[in-house]
């Protein structure tokens, strides 16, 4: 008897939701966020500042905060990248794909996003001090599209490359 | 091929984002930067001058004074090609900096007092330092800090430009675009380029880490020492240690401070603030040596000049402290930042002593709109502007004992804003997407 096709559709839709609950129930923890995201925060900044330092001085980090004479930026909760990067983590280890490929795709879309957040990062700081009447356009709108874009594009090419595809039938 | 087209598009954004501020980073002198003095009509010097680089004067031809004064590295150019040539590059590297847009207008507003971070700083007319100016390049070696002057730069006699955090950078970071002439005050010490429209006068004993680039005037120097960068700029001196040991009343002292980096022998001398009472510093060796007569904190500064003139400093703090003292602790160890116009309240500590503590300001400044209260020990108020302030906080206990700590406080330029990569609607975006990309996948690939 042949399995309904609507059953891995289900199955990844019942994994995507557990394991996005359960990433977003373990960084809600106050000290997995004391430990782990308010450091990496930091770590996000002075990564954002140093890269707006290489093309234009003036700009330092200090926590979680960005800043120069003219602007500052407070890199929160949320605006590190990690819920972004949980939500293509959680679709990829629900996908139906081997181990292997899975982890090659948490840690290439993983950096990948942290990476696109750390230029959007530095690029909404030099709008806040040179545009910033154009600051909440790009943030609200523009960052948010392109975030949503990669992570897309990202996650079809990773799926369309690592898929485990059906065995086809013998004659 | 969708893919790629994409990428080259989002790079090239990316590109353009920050092509702008790049041209902000690249002010470019030309052969100009040969010169340690350029003048338009003349340049007159007297007394015993030392001039890094080139002087040159064009379209005048007057070069005077040269000796008594000295050029080191570099010759002078009287209305030659060389001269010519470097007229016209200061004139286009006038123009660049006069197009490029301000970011803090300090019309006036004194530069004295102020602390700076890179930018551009305008001012409509004249411009006016008395006392300190402080450029904080924030440990950026390529710190860029513009000045655009619409008339007169006048330095009061003593002001000092001093550049902090240079990021092991010492040449120029700074250039000043005068719209008339520039007047740098008896025994000022002033860092910068100097390019005026008219003529740039050095009073007597004024030094400058930088270059006086006249484009229509005169230059006129009385015993200087006009230093650049580049090939022809000084080393950088070092004067060591990072930090002298504290003393005791009663107690003698007997510490030395070293210099390196630039031609022995080296000569040491106390360029700002005092040592503390009945030390004294020899000279020829750097020994700070005597039996210290008063306790109490003191912020001095340390200058090593080599045998070419080259000079470096670096600024002590030293306490001494009443003969059986145990010692202050200051706490907490850092400060956090703060924003303008918001309230700011943070509480100094003091321990290891006998209660009460005073506490006082005894190095550099809060900034501006903040106090300290000096028996609670409290920072309080509203900060007025944006900046990286250092200030050395002092406790005294009941007995008379000291401690003391060093803080930096950045005040940031209004509220820090927060930037979330998605916001609640993007999040749930992504989800609906990432679930229908999945399962438009699993359709294709017949999963």
């Amino acid at each position: 008897m042949a399995a309904s096709p609507l059953r891995p559709r289900i199955l990844f839709v019942a994994k995507f939701g557990a394991v996005l609950l359960v990433l977003y129930a373990v960084i809600a923890l106050n000290q997995v966020n004391d430990a782990v995201i308010v450091p990496f925060t930091e770590v996000v900044a002075r990564a954002s500042a140093g890269l707006l330092r290489a093309a234009e001085g003036g700009v330092d980090a200090q926590g979680t905060i960005m800043h120069s004479a003219r602007f500052a930026l407070d890199v929160r909760n949320g605006c590190n990248g990690v819920e972004a990067t949980l939500l293509l983590a959680a679709a990829i280890l629900a996908f139906p794909a081997t181990l292997r490929s899975r982890l090659i795709g948490l840690v290439i879309c993983s950096i990948a996003i942290e990476l696109l957040n750390i230029v959007r990062l530095s690029s909404l700081f030099w709008l806040g001090e040179h545009y910033r009447q154009v600051f909440d356009l790009f943030h609200v709108a523009v960052w948010q599209s392109l975030i949503i874009l990669a992570a897309i594009s990202m996650f079809v090419l990773w799926s369309w490359k690592f898929a485990e595809r059906p065995v086809a039938k013998s004659r | 091929m969708k893919r790629n087209t994409l990428l080259a598009n989002i790079g090239l954004a990316t590109l353009l984002l920050f092509s702008a501020s790049a041209a902000f980073a690249q002010i470019s002198l030309g052969t100009a930067q040969n010169f340690g003095v350029l003048g338009g009509s003349t340049v007159t010097n007297t007394g015993a001058t030392t001039v890094n680089g080139n002087v040159g004067v064009s379209p005048g031809s007057a070069v005077t004074g040269f000796p008594p004064g000295v050029v080191v590295g570099g010759a002078i150019h009287s209305n030659d090609a060389v001269a010519m040539q470097a007229q016209n590059d200061l004139t286009t590297a006038y123009n660049n900096i006069a197009s490029t847009p301000c970011t803090v207008d300090l019309t006036g507003q004194d530069l004295g007092g102020l602390t700076l971070t890179p930018g551009v700083y305008c001012y409509s007319s004249t411009a006016q330092l008395t006392g300190t100016l402080t450029l904080n390049a924030l440990g950026n070696a390529n710190a860029l800090f513009l000045f655009k002057i619409g008339s007169a730069l006048t330095t009061a006699s003593g002001s000092s430009v001093v550049v902090i955090n240079n990021g092991g950078n010492s040449c120029n970071k700074a250039y000043w675009q005068v719209g008339s002439s520039a007047t740098i005050g008896t025994g000022s010490s002033f860092a910068g380029d100097i390019l005026a429209l008219s003529s740039i006068t050095f009073t007597t004993g004024s030094n400058s880490s930088g270059r006086a680039l006249a484009r229509n005037g005169a230059v006129t120097l009385d015993t200087n020492h006009v230093n650049t960068c580049g090939v022809l700029a000084c080393p950088i001196i070092t004067v060591n240690p990072a930090t002298l040991p504290n003393g005791t009343v009663g107690t003698p002292y007997n510490q030395s401070v070293s210099a390196s980096g630039g031609t022995a022998p080296y000569a040491f001398s106390v360029s700002s603030g005092a040592l503390p009472t009945s030390l004294i510093l020899n000279p020829a060796t750097g020994a700070i040596t005597g039996t210290p007569t008063v306790p109490g904190t003191f912020t001095f500064t340390i200058t090593a000049t080599d045998a070419t003139g080259c000079s470096g400093s670096r600024q002590y703090t030293m306490t001494i402290a009443n003969a059986g003292c145990s010692a202050i602790i200051v706490n907490p160890t850092t400060l956090p930042p703060g924003a303008t116009l918001q309230p700011y309240a943070q509480t100094i500590t003091a321990s290891g002593g006998t209660a009460p503590y005073t506490f006082a300001v005894i190095g550099g400044a809060l900034p501006p709109g903040l106090s300290l209260n000096s028996t609670t020990g409290l920072i309080a108020g509203a900060p007025q502007q944006p900046g990286i302030f250092n200030v050395t906080i002092g406790a005294t206990d009941s007995a008379g004992c000291q401690g003391s700590r060093a803080y930096t406080i950045a005040i940031l330029a209004g509220q820090p804003a927060g930037g979330p990569t998605l916001n609640i609607a993007g999040l749930a975006i992504l989800m609906v997407l990432l679930v229908a990309a999945a399962l438009f996948v699993m359709n294709r690939l017949s999963i």
